[in-house]
């Protein structure tokens, strides 16, 4: 039977709209499936997108797309019960274009994302579910969506983190309890000349937070984030520590939000939405086969986020996967070959690509950041340091050497920091 | 009123939903160990599984389509699905 189309792309996130629209731009006939009322509906992140991947494949897109604010200003922050010791750094280089970062609302940006596809071409299928992958023996042949079959040469999964299709692909089993950590966010509202004063900002920068040591001991960490008129505050922490300690999902957002540093940044905020989703954490190790007859991986499927402990990114490599899928397979739409074989190209494109250079770099991070040292143990530590350095109060006092010789006894031992700033050479 | 004095179901209450008339995730009693319902009961940010007369239930009302009920648990503990298309959690700020 013919195809009806050259290319189905399950998933109008990140990923399956920057893959659409090149398709589509290049004359490729799409179809993009969308399980959600609008492309966006299903859409969830962090918050902080790293412009270059999406600036190589709409220059200037934050011209025409909903960008929130411009990150200025990055702050990391270690928290200990009742203080904070806090690391800033202003760039006023990031807040004239190329811009560095911005900060997004994914379901608004993808929403946007989505328009872009049917104004370049490509057909949008909204509200319909994937059930399955089409075969023709060991050839993917299109999807199967409400008992129908819709065929095509390619079918490109960029159904998220808990893709169906990586599992109908056999490419992958389901994420593990290692291998995802969970992001539980709220957004909250706040007029922009409030952000503007609260956050030192001017216009449309904004600022961005990473704070440790508010997970419970978890392996994980929060984040704030500034848009236009709201802020995004939000809490990761990985699954297997959630299943080890007695932490309550419902409640991680709570340390961090009533912490006497962070609450002021959001006082008398609107809540306007509380949201989850899973992030991929077994970085290098934990990418799956990304290829096979008539079938490719891309996003967050494919398990292509990078968490450096400072710095987790996700946005910039669905984009790029997804647009060096659409380029593997016009390759492949030259010599009318659609085989594994010849879609591997896209692995070669991606090898040669930050996304699995980046994550090769960091492949020993995960088992760093399993160190849960790093998320009671030193932000106390550091905060105690702080105090005991600023507190005078007429007492002897002690010289720094024998502050931290005090602070660290009972704590960890002299061999163990030694071990664990080596050991950040992963990072 | 302010974020941290919302409970889970006030935040819940924030977002837009258009829930189905069927259950997407189901909890298979026979391979739902003792471990896993103590997971699942503590592992969902909107609360979904609750003890109703001592049984393990999960509520669809709520669900955040995260997928951490799916990744703490045993293999075949929990039958785990999106909703229906068009139906389930409807972002608006993402």
């Amino acid at each position: 039977m013919e195809a009806e189309f050259e290319v189905i792309v399950v998933g109008a996130g990140l990923s399956g709209c920057a893959a659409a629209y090149s398709l589509a731009k290049h004359g490729v006939k799409v179809l993009l499936i969308e399980r959600g009322r609008h492309p966006g509906s299903k859409s969830m992140s962090g918050g902080l997108m790293y412009c270059h991947a999406l600036h190589r494949l709409i220059p200037e897109f934050w011209k025409e797309a909903p960008v929130e604010r411009y990150v200025k200003r990055h702050v990391i922050s270690l928290l200990s019960k009742k203080s904070a010791v806090s690391l800033s750094y202003d760039g006023s280089r990031f807040s004239t274009p190329p811009y560095n970062s911005c900060t997004v609302l994914l379901s608004k940006f993808n929403e946007w994302f989505g328009s872009k596809v049917e104004q370049a071409g490509g057909i949008v299928a909204d509200g319909t579910y994937v059930e399955d992958l089409l075969w023709d023996g060991t050839r993917v042949v299109g999807v199967m969506t409400g008992g129908e079959e819709i065929r095509s040469r390619v079918v490109i999964a960029a159904d998220g983190v808990n893709s169906r299709l990586v599992e109908s692909a056999k490419v992958r089993g389901k994420f593990g309890p290692r291998a995802v950590a969970l992001g539980v966010k709220s957004v909250v509202g706040l007029p922009s000349e409030v952000i503007q004063e609260r956050f030192n900002v001017q216009g449309d920068e904004g600022a961005a937070y990473t704070f440790l040591g508010c997970s419970g001991g978890m392996q994980g960490g929060g984040f704030l984030y500034t848009n236009r008129e709201s802020v995004s505050v939000g809490v990761v922490a990985g699954i297997h520590s959630l299943i080890k300690t007695d932490a309550k999902s419902t409640e991680l957002l709570d340390d961090l939000i009533t912490h006497p540093s962070v609450s002021g940044l959001i006082a008398g905020a609107t809540p306007l939405e509380y949201s989850a989703q899973l992030i991929p954490e077994g970085g290098y190790g934990a990418v799956p086969q990304l290829h096979r007859d008539g079938f490719l991986v891309v996003g967050d499927a494919a398990g292509f986020a990078s968490n450096s402990g400072l710095l987790l990114r996700g946005m910039d490599f669905a984009v790029a996967s997804g647009a060096m899928a659409a380029e593997a397979v016009m390759d492949a739409k030259k010599k009318e070959d659609y085989t594994d074989s010849m879609l591997s190209q896209y692995e070669n494109l991606l090898q040669k690509s930050f996304v699995l250079r980046d994550l090769r770099t960091y492949r020993n991070a995960p088992r760093f950041l399993s160190n849960q040292r790093l998320y009671s143990t030193y932000p106390d530590l550091v905060c105690n340091l702080m105090e005991r350095l600023y507190a005078v109060d007429g007492d002897p006092r002690q010289n720094l050497f024998g502050v931290v010789r005090r602070e660290m006894k009972g704590r960890v031992s002299w061999v163990r920091l030694v071990e664990d700033l080596l050991g950040a050479r992963s990072l | 009123m302010s974020l941290e004095k919302l409970s889970v179901e006030q935040r819940l209450n924030l977002n837009s939903f258009a829930t189905d008339k069927e259950s997407h995730i189901t909890i298979n009693h026979k391979l739902c160990k003792e471990q896993d319902t103590q997971v699942l009961l503590r592992i969902c940010p909107a609360a979904c599984f609750t003890m109703k007369s001592g049984e393990l239930v999960f509520s669809r009302l709520g669900c955040l389509e995260c997928g951490a009920c799916r990744a703490a648990t045993s293999p075949g503990a929990i039958e785990w699905n999106f909703p229906k298309g068009g139906f389930g959690i409807q972002y608006r700020y993402g």
